[in-house]
């Protein structure tokens, strides 16, 4: 008896909330674009708070009916999945000044056959309410059954509200709609019906939507500062001041933190052209992401090394460090060879030859098989640009390292460095790598791919604008690495 | 005599006109800026924190897709899977040059201007007519 009774509530209960599916409009939200953003559609109406409105704090309100096209003043619900029932809705006049005043329910098919955007065939009236002449103001609700044609039907329709008129300047208020049926309309797909999600990979990712459609482990590419290549240039005479044409370094990069369907960073990509060396040292360059965990890398694969400068752990990260640090190649000679013409460097001497710049990439895996190397997954937030602090090794010397201003140095940097010669460095107040007295630095970081000054020319004469931007602490000119704002005839070519 | 002399002669000749490539230090060039003087705390970005802050939309369906954000020249900065009900936050590293930034959500793909710190996004659309007056 007991299985009985409760069969039966179950039964009752999806009765009833298969009746409770509905699509409504109350206009409460009182900004129609939520509405739209919901793929409802206005036209000459919109929402009011006047005194006539009809119920809660808001309705939605037409033009002046003066007008008997149905394509003037109109509502039209988001594609739903019509089911059985009455359409209701309560609706009255601002006021009796008018010869007629309707109000003309319409429903529309799916056709994707028209060349509309909307994908709307052609629509059906159903029924009409006319108000009864002379006008009056009084809220009237009217219920009107679903067509039997479309209720239940299991395809996509639209239901359009027209209120039409002459004579006069009443308008109409209307709230309370109430629709029977599912909602079948996709607001992220141009509002169009529902549609089945192509996901091959079965990440949740729809395949429009993901950079690894067959790979469920990966979804997204996030770049660092952008998917473009960004220039790193560096003096490397640290801890004594350099010419200032910083191109003794200059390499070209892009960050790349692929991403899953959660947002956590499965690799790290990390591709870089070494554009120009224009010092006879042999430098390396390698990349700390500060206070990400050496142990969130299962592997590094792609860095150059040759020499033994650097000890490397069993991953391929640096050995020593406290953060995570990779060698991305310990000298920058076997990146970009020497091209003769007797000159000191490669690709800073205008009129000598060019060496060709060659693209690599170093590949960090943080995931694998949707595993953490570590068992603590690496969101995006957590290692965003802040986090990345890229340094040249000096002359095979692996103490003397030279960082961005104010990014500190690695825990294998010679600590015995810091504040010779022209270094201004200060630990407690958190200033590295800048001059002691003019408070320069050694390396800059441009977003974009810019071209760097040519051999002994100072910076400042292939960009007039640098000095300014940074006596005005960057508040100036932030755009004084610009193409525009260059003098080409300084910089390299 | 001559006969040593000249191959001798020769081979020196030779020697001085290699010049070593791997060479020291450049040399420092006395036009060095001395006169920029910048201030003490002066973190010479070229990049700016941007505080992203999206409000989700109560719409009737599930909507999970990619919520991407780019540049002005196509340079893309932020991609990752949100419903579009959630409000959320990101930071950026905006270059300092960049004005304008455009975010797309499905077939939502909407402009905003940039000047400070913090951008405001969401998924509203507003249309006179909505998204197609009748056919």
């Amino acid at each position: 008896m007991k299985k009985i009774l409760f069969a039966s509530i179950t039964i009752l209960i999806s009765l009833f909330s298969l009746e409770a599916q509905t699509i409504m409009l109350d206009a409460e939200s009182g900004n129609r674009a939520t509405e739209q953003a919901n793929c409802w559609a206005f036209g000459a109406t919109s929402y009011s708070n006047l005194e006539f409105r009809i119920s809660g704090n808001w309705s939605v309100r037409t033009n002046q009916l003066t007008n008997s096209s149905l394509g003037a003043c109109w509502i039209k619900s988001p594609w739903i999945e019509p089911g059985k029932g009455n359409i209701t809705m309560k609706t009255r006049l601002e006021n009796d000044r008018g010869t007629s005043r309707a109000a003309v329910f319409q429903f529309i098919p799916y056709d994707a056959t028209v060349t509309s955007s909307s994908k709307e065939g052609k629509p059906t009236e159903f029924y009409t309410y006319k108000w009864a002449i002379p006008l009056d103001i009084w809220v009237k609700d009217l219920s009107v059954a679903v067509p039997a044609e479309i209720a239940n039907s299991g395809k996509p329709y639209k239901i359009m509200i027209s209120y039409i008129g002459e004579g006069g300047t009443s308008r109409a208020f209307a709230d309370d709609l109430v629709i029977p049926g599912n909602y079948f309309s996709s607001p992220a797909d141009n509002c169009l019906p529902k549609a089945e999600v192509k996901d091959e990979d079965g990440d949740g990712i729809n395949d429009e939507d993901d950079a690894y459609p067959m790979d469920k482990y990966r979804a997204f590419n996030n770049y660092l500062p952008t998917s473009s290549y960004n220039t790193l240039m560096f003096e490397d005479l640290w801890p004594a001041k350099g010419d200032y044409d910083f191109n003794d370094l200059v390499v070209d990069y892009k960050i790349n933190r692929v991403t899953n369907a959660s947002n956590q960073i499965v690799d790290i990509l990390f591709t870089y052209k070494v554009k120009a060396t224009g010092a006879g040292f042999k430098n390396g360059f390698g990349v700390e992401f500060t206070g990400i965990p050496a142990s969130a890398v299962y592997e590094v694969k792609g860095s150059n090394i040759k020499g033994n400068v650097h000890k490397l752990e069993a991953n391929g990260l640096e050995a020593g460090t406290k953060h995570l640090t990779f060698i991305a190649f310990d000298n920058a000679i076997n990146e970009l060879p020497y091209a003769g013409g007797g000159v000191v460097g490669v690709n800073t001497t205008i009129g000598a030859p060019k060496q060709k710049v060659t693209e690599k990439t170093v590949t960090l895996s943080l995931m694998r098989d949707g595993k953490a190397a570590n068992g603590t997954p690496v969101t995006i937030k957590e290692l965003g640009f802040d986090q990345f602090n890229p340094f040249l090794i000096v002359n095979q010397t692996r103490g003397r390292e030279v960082h961005l201003a104010d990014k500190a140095p690695t825990a294998l940097a010679d600590p015995k460095l810091f504040n010779t010669s022209d270094d201004g460095s200060n630990e407690g107040l958190n200033r590295w790598y800048k001059s002691k007295n003019n408070f320069l630095p050694w390396a800059l970081n441009i977003p974009m791919e810019v071209t760097y000054p040519a051999e002994k020319v100072n910076i400042q004469k292939g960009y007039p604008l640098f000095k300014a931007w940074a006596e005005s602490n960057g508040l100036m000119n932030t755009d004084w690495y610009t193409p525009s704002n260059s003098i080409l005839e300084n910089l390299y070519k | 005599m001559k006969k040593i002399f000249l191959p001798l002669a020769l081979f020196v000749i030779l020697l001085a006109s290699c010049k070593k490539e791997v060479a020291g230090p450049d040399p420092i060039d006395p036009t060095t800026p001395t006169e920029l003087k910048a201030n003490a705390s002066f973190k010479w970005q070229t990049t700016r924190p941007v505080t992203v802050t999206v409000t989700g939309t109560p719409v009737s369906a599930n909507i999970q897709r990619k919520f991407s954000v780019q540049l002005e020249d196509g340079s893309l900065v932020y991609a990752a899977n949100h419903n579009m009900k959630d409000n959320f936050e990101f930071t950026l590293s905006l270059p300092a040059h960049a004005t304008k930034l455009i975010y797309n959500y499905g077939s939502i793909s909407k402009e905003v201007a940039v000047s400070g710190n913090n951008v405001a996004m969401n998924y509203l659309v507003e249309t006179e007519n909505g998204y197609d007056p009748i056919n």
